[in-house]
This record gives structure tokens, C-alpha cells and sequence, in this order.
């Protein structure tokens, strides 16, 4: 059998029925991508995870007190849709979002008059406070380390300059232990910045970007909560973790942030199980605990979480995606495998004389086959790789679009590897043998003088 | 190559009910560089006959022996493999391929021959050649005259040089002196490596070449016996 002469052929062959093969190729083009999106999708949801773990290990519990005083729920409004606004943040517009605060101002007289944190009159409920954080360390051996934290969203700003809306976090020097930050200027929290309440904090890398634009920042005094700051150290890049992204978030002593607020409560608890294997028990253990101080609490407030749980919920959502994508392979393949075997069908009736003519010469059933079968499978196999080429066109779109729909991240890149690229070619290689598999046998089959008769 | 045909019946089927017997018991048998000539009216059976004996087509009943083997009971693939090899079939309507050009429909029964891409190349410009065609090499069956298509598949036929040439109506569209040019090369190729020529043929001057000529008549052997 002469391959090279065969290939020559078959290229002819392609440009027959062009039309009616282009149509059943597409459906070939969008089951590859769909393979190869998702595989990429996957891989990269696992590696995001794996990063993850290693920023924080699996042995993570958190706690979240749901309620907010109403101060925190407005700016906590334009906080989020800002972060919606992504990337472009750098482009969003300070008046817009002054905009949005007088709006929701009109709308919450209360918060506005900067009342009562209880605000519309309705009295402040049982908080978690320092004093309780002291019990439960006595009370939960199990937990090695237990970190308060308080969230507050607040103006902030240099003097003189428009203020910004920020995730302002008060905590003590444990977050750092607890969280493996790392300060890439300065310090970070130091226990004496707790006990005397110092007005000082440490400024997540992007936010420091923003504000200080590039200029040293620490030992500069920064203005939020009604009163100045000075910054004692910026954070290395961290990323997203457990929903918060440290490199916007601004570090201050809970103590000073209490005192600056009037109010004292703890929003959350970092907590750290002695081993990996204690952090679901202990996340069932913290919630019962906390619920046994806030009697009044309803408990669907007050929530708990764990990085097993975390991982699990990353698993479910990889797989929802999986079938996802698995269906719409299987499907357009499917279609297009019919629409190639009908061609393909086609393309043996046409040719009947000329197989007719191949066998006489000599051209056994089998030579006959890996012809047609050859045709079948190149066709498919220039769907595959237009598929491909959309594939990774699509992956990071999809990653962002499983990202917002099903997770709470800010989605991840797509990693591809290379077996990917195999296994997708693979794929609609083998949607062409298989639709070509029929008609190649009815060609092969076929007796040399009837073949010779057709017209 | 030796040929021996015994007992050989075809019938076609053309509905549960209708059955057309193209081959009555049919006996044969060519020696080795023979020279047949198939007589006999149109539909009597002549191509039917070629094509059992070019392994085409499946006799219904009967027994077909090439040299020692029984050729009834071959495989799909023995069939194909000794087609490749060891048989020329020049057909009645040239049968070449209509979008190849015509040196590759000479070298096509080569491609499924272990030899080299230029060597089948220079075999299939060889037979074009000596059939008077070089120079229409690069023609396609469209772009050529009917006598034309015959010597492409007279070269065709040849270029593997077979064991046993089967002819149906081979200088049915030359004129006298091609359809003689083309006659001398099969008696010649006979002639030098024992290739056994079976033609089937209404024109009385390839009977006359012929050492032995089979007059058919409705599917059946009417005589056998030395040409005029
Ligand atoms: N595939 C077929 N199906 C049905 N009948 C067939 C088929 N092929 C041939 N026949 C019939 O078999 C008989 C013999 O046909 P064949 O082609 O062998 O005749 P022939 O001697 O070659 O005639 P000609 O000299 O016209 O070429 C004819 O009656 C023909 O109609
Ligand atoms: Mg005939």
C-alpha cells in the first residue's frame, strides 16, 4: 500500500461535499473544545486549590458572625459591588461610588446620622467579645490556636486625597501565624499594638499600591474611622483566601479598632485544629460553643466553615462542571458522528465504481477500508483541532464563568496539559473511526463486478 | 499458468423469483502461455466468464483451479493478493480511474506492491510507452479518445506483467492497425513469460491470432478447438 500516493488522494477527497463536511465538522470543533476546556478547567481548579492549601493547610476552621452593625452592611455594599468591578479597579470612579453612598445614605437615615451602630432603634444582639475568645481557648484544647478578628468596611484615605472603601480587618499578631502572611516592609501586628490599642496598621501589597502609588509606605499616617493610622508594614502579595483578598485588606490591632468604632465585637474566628484529621470535629465543637454565649443568636447566623468543607464544595463544583461539559461533548460528538457517517455514506455511493475498479486491480478489502476510514478520521481530526484552538480560546472564559456561577472565587486560569492536547485529538480521532467504521465496511465489502456495474 | 475450470455455473439473482443463468457447466482448461480466443453473440456469457476467471466474481457452483490451488475457496484477501499479482483484466468499458491522470492509472495495480515509489513510476511510464502513450502520460481518461483509454488499459493490464491476462473485447475500439499494435504486445507478453491469454472478442482477426478458439453460446461451451 502506497500511504504517500493514498494521501494525496484523500486531500482530494476532502474537498468533496465541502459544504454538508464542514457542517458535520462542527460539531466536532465544539465537542473538542468543550473536552479540552474542560480539562483545563478542571486541572486549573485543582491547582488553585492546591495553592490554596498551601497558603493555609487543611487544617483551618472558620467562624463568621453574619450580623453587621449598620455602618459596616453600607460601605460593605460598595465594597462588593467595587470588587464585582474587578481588575478595574484602579478605573473605578470615586465619584460613583460617593454616589452610591449618599443613595444608600438617603435610603438608611440611620446610618447616615452615624447613630447607635444598632442604628434603626433596634438593639445591638449578642456579640462574640474578647472575653469569650479567652473562654473558648480555655474551653477547645483541641484548637491551637484561636485568632479574633473584627471586619469593618471604612473610608480610607490620605489627608487631602479622595477617600477609598476598604475591608479593614482588626486582628492581633497570631493572624499572621495563623494565615502564613508574610510582611514584605516593615512589621506586621505586634502583641504590645493589641494591648495599648496603638492607632497602627499593616496595609495588604495592592492597597499600599493604590494609596501610596509606589512611595514608601511605611511610617506614612493614613485617615480612616475618623482618625489617623500610621502604617507600620505592607503584606507580600498573599492572593484570595477563604473569600478575602489580602492584598486589599488593611491590618489594624482589634483592641484600637473597637475603641474607634465604640462598639466591641468579634465578626470572626480563625481557628487552627492541632491536626488535620480534628478539624471537622472541631468545627461542629467552636459552633456549639459560640452558640452556648449567644443564647439569643439564631444559629443559621453564626457560621462555620472548614477548609475540608472548602476543598469538598471545590470538588462537587469541578465535577457539576465536569458533566457539564461532559454532556455538551457527548452530544455535538454525537450529532456530528452521524453527520460524518452520512457523508461518509455518501462519499462510498459516489465512489462505487472507483472502489469497484481498486479491487479488481487488486486493492484488498482491507486497503479499501483504511481508506475510507483514513477520510472519515482526517475529517474529524481537522474539526478536532479547530476545536482545540477554540478550546483555549474558551478556557479561561469558562473558568471564570464556573468561577461566578457555582464557586465563590474570582475564578482561575485554565492549565493545560499537554496529554490534554492528545487526549482531545484523541477524542474526535476517535469519533472518526467510529462513524467511519460503517461506511468503510460497506465499501470494503462491496464485490468488484457489481461495484464495476454501478452507476 | 495453468487454468482449469470444471463444472463452472453462474446464476444471478435479480428477485426471489427471477433468476438469470449466465454459465451452464463450463469446462476449461488453458495451459500455461495459451492463447484463448472466447467467441460467441453478445450476452452469451463471455464477460461473466472472464470475471470468475479474474476472481472478480464468485462462480455458483463449479470448481476453479489456478495452477494447483483452488481458487473457489479463496479468501477475500488471496483473491485481492492474487489479482495484485498474478492477473491482468483488460475490461470492455476501460474501467480507469476518471480523475487520475493516466500514467498513475497504469501504476495503480503497482501501489499494492512492495517496490519503490520511483520504480512503479518508471514501470508504469514503461508500459504507457509501449503502448504508444508516453506522451499522454499526464492526460486524464476525460481528456482522451476511446481507442486511447483502451491502450491505458491495455498497459494497465500489463505493467505487473500477470501470469494470466484477461482480455474482454481489447481492440474493440482500435482502429485495424493500434487493435494489431496491441494484439502483437499480448502474443508478444504470452509468448515470453508464459502468461496464458483469455480474450473474449467478436473480431474475427484476434480469433485468427489465437492458437485455440471457445465459441459460447447461451451460457455454455459450444465447441472447443484450433483457430481457422
Ligand atoms: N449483474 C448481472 N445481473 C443480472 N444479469 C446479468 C448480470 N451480468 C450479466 N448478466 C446477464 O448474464 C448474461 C451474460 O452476460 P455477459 O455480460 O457475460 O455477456 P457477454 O457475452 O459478455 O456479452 P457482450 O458480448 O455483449 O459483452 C446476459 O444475459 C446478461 O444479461
Ligand atoms: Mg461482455
Amino acid at each position: 500500500m502506497d500511504w504517500l500516493y493514498m494521501g494525496g488522494t484523500l486531500l482530494r477527497e476532502l474537498r468533496t461535499n465541502r459544504v454538508r463536511r464542514i457542517l458535520s465538522i462542527l460539531g466536532v470543533v465544539i465537542g473538542t473544545a468543550a473536552v479540552i476546556s474542560s480539562l483545563a478547567v478542571v486541572e486549573g481548579g485543582r491547582e488553585q486549590l492546591r495553592l490554596h492549601l498551601e497558603k493555609m493547610g487543611i487544617n483551618m476552621v472558620l467562624l463568621e458572625d453574619r450580623y453587621r452593625p449598620e455602618p459596616v452592611r453600607l460601605f460593605q455594599d460598595v465594597y462588593e459591588t467595587e470588587q464585582r468591578q474587578a481588575a478595574a479597579i484602579e478605573d473605578a470612579q470615586p465619584d460613583e461610588i460617593e454616589k452610591k453612598i449618599i443613595l444608600k445614605s438617603r435610603a438608611s437615615p440611620g446610618a447616615a446620622a452615624g447613630q447607635d451602630p444598632s442604628g434603626d432603634g433596634i438593639p445591638m444582639p449578642e456579640v462574640l467579645r474578647m472575653r469569650d475568645v479567652e473562654a473558648l481557648r480555655a474551653r477547645l484544647p483541641e484548637a491551637a490556636l484561636i485568632e479574633p478578628v473584627a471586619m469593618d468596611y471604612a473610608e480610607v484615605g490620605l489627608t487631602g486625597t479622595r477617600p477609598r472603601v476598604a475591608l479593614v480587618e482588626g486582628g492581633t499578631a497570631l493572624g499572621a501565624v495563623i494565615r502564613n502572611l508574610a510582611v514584605r516592609e516593615g512589621r506586621y501586628l505586634i502583641p504590645s499594638d493589641t494591648e495599648r490599642s496603638e492607632q497602627v496598621c499593616v496595609l495588604g501589597s495592592r492597597i499600599a499600591e493604590e494609596i501610596f502609588k509606589g512611595a514608601p509606605a511605611v511610617g506614612r499616617r493614613l485617615s480612616m474611622l475618623g482618625s489617623q493610622w500610621r502604617v507600620v508594614g505592607v503584606l507580600q502579595p498573599k492572593g484570595t483566601m477563604m473569600r478575602f483578598d489580602y492584598d486589599r485588606l488593611i491590618q489594624v490591632p482589634i483592641t484600637s479598632m473597637h475603641e474607634r468604632r465604640g462598639i466591641e465585637m468579634v465578626s470572626a474566628l480563625l481557628v487552627q485544629a492541632r491536626d488535620n484529621d480534628g478539624a471537622l470535629a472541631l468545627r461542629d465543637r467552636l459552633h456549639h460553643e459560640v452558640m452556648a454565649r449567644l443564647r439569643d443568636r439564631d444559629p443559621e447566623e453564626i457560621r462555620v466553615f472548614c477548609q475540608q468543607e472548602l476543598i469538598e464544595q471545590h470538588a462537587t463544583m469541578l465535577r457539576t462542571f465536569r458533566i457539564l461539559t461532559i454532556s455538551v461533548a457527548a452530544f455535538s460528538l454525537l450529532v456530528s458522528g452521524v453527520g460524518i457517517m452520512n457523508i461518509m455514506l455518501v462519499a462510498v455511493r459516489e465512489r462505487t465504481r472507483e472502489i469497484g475498479i481498486w479491487k479488481a486491480v487488486g486493492a484488498t478489502d482491507a486497503d479499501v477500508m483504511a481508506h475510507f476510514l483514513s477520510e472519515s478520521v482526517l475529517t474529524c481530526a481537522i474539526g478536532g483541532t479547530l476545536g482545540i484552538l477554540l478550546g483555549v480560546l474558551l478556557a479561561s472564559e469558562a473558568a471564570g464563568f464556573v468561577a461566578s456561577t457555582v464557586a465563590e472565587t474570582s475564578g482561575w486560569s485554565p492549565v493545560f496539559l499537554p496529554v490534554f492536547f492528545g487526549l482531545s485529538l484523541g477524542t474526535s480521532v476517535a469519533v472518526g473511526l467510529v462513524s467511519g467504521l460503517f461506511p468503510a465496511l460497506v465499501a470494503a465489502r462491496l464485490e468488484p463486478t457489481e461495484a464495476l456495474r454501478h452507476e | 499458468m495453468r487454468v482449469e475450470l470444471s463444472g463452472i455455473g453462474k446464476t444471478y439473482r435479480l428477485s426471489e423469483t427471477v433468476e438469470v443463468p449466465a454459465l451452464r457447466d463450463i469446462d476449461l482448461r488453458v495451459r500455461e502461455g495459451e492463447f484463448v480466443a472466447l467467441v460467441g453473440p453478445s450476452g452469451c456469457g463471455k464477460t461473466t466468464l472472464l470475471s470468475i476467471l479474474g476472481l472478480l466474481t464468485l462462480p455458483s457452483a463449479g470448481s476453479y483451479r489456478l495452477e494447483d490451488r483452488e481458487a473457489a475457496g479463496f479468501s477475500r484477501n488471496e483473491m485481492a493478493r492474487c489479482r495484485a499479482s498474478t492477473i491482468g483484466f483488460i475490461f470492455q468499458a476501460y474501467n480507469l480511474l476518471p480523475r487520475e491522470p493516466a500514467w498513475r492509472n497504469v501504476m495503480f495495480p503497482l501501489t499494492f506492491r512492495a517496490e519503490t515509489r520511483a520504480t512503479r513510476r518508471q514501470r508504469a511510464l514503461e508500459a504507457l510507452e509501449a503502448v504508444g502513450l508516453a506522451h499522454r502520460a499526464n492526460h486524464r481518461p476525460a481528456q482522451m479518445s476511446g481507442g486511447e483509454q483502451q491502450r491505458v488499459a491495455v498497459a494497465r493490464a500489463l505493467v505487473n506483467r500477470p501470469k494470466l491476462l484477461l482480455a474482454d473485447e481489447p481492440t474493440g475500439n482500435l482502429d485495424s492497425r493500434t487493435g494489431r499494435d496491441v494484439l502483437d504486445m499480448i502474443v508478444d507478453l504470452a509468448g515470453r513469460f508464459g502468461t496464458s491469454v483469455i480474450t473474449a472478442t467478436h473480431d474475427p482477426r484476434v480469433a485468427a491470432r489465437a492458437g485455440r478458439v471457445v465459441e459460447m453460446s447461451d451460457g455454455a461451451i459450444v465447441s472447443d478447438g484450433a483457430g481457422t
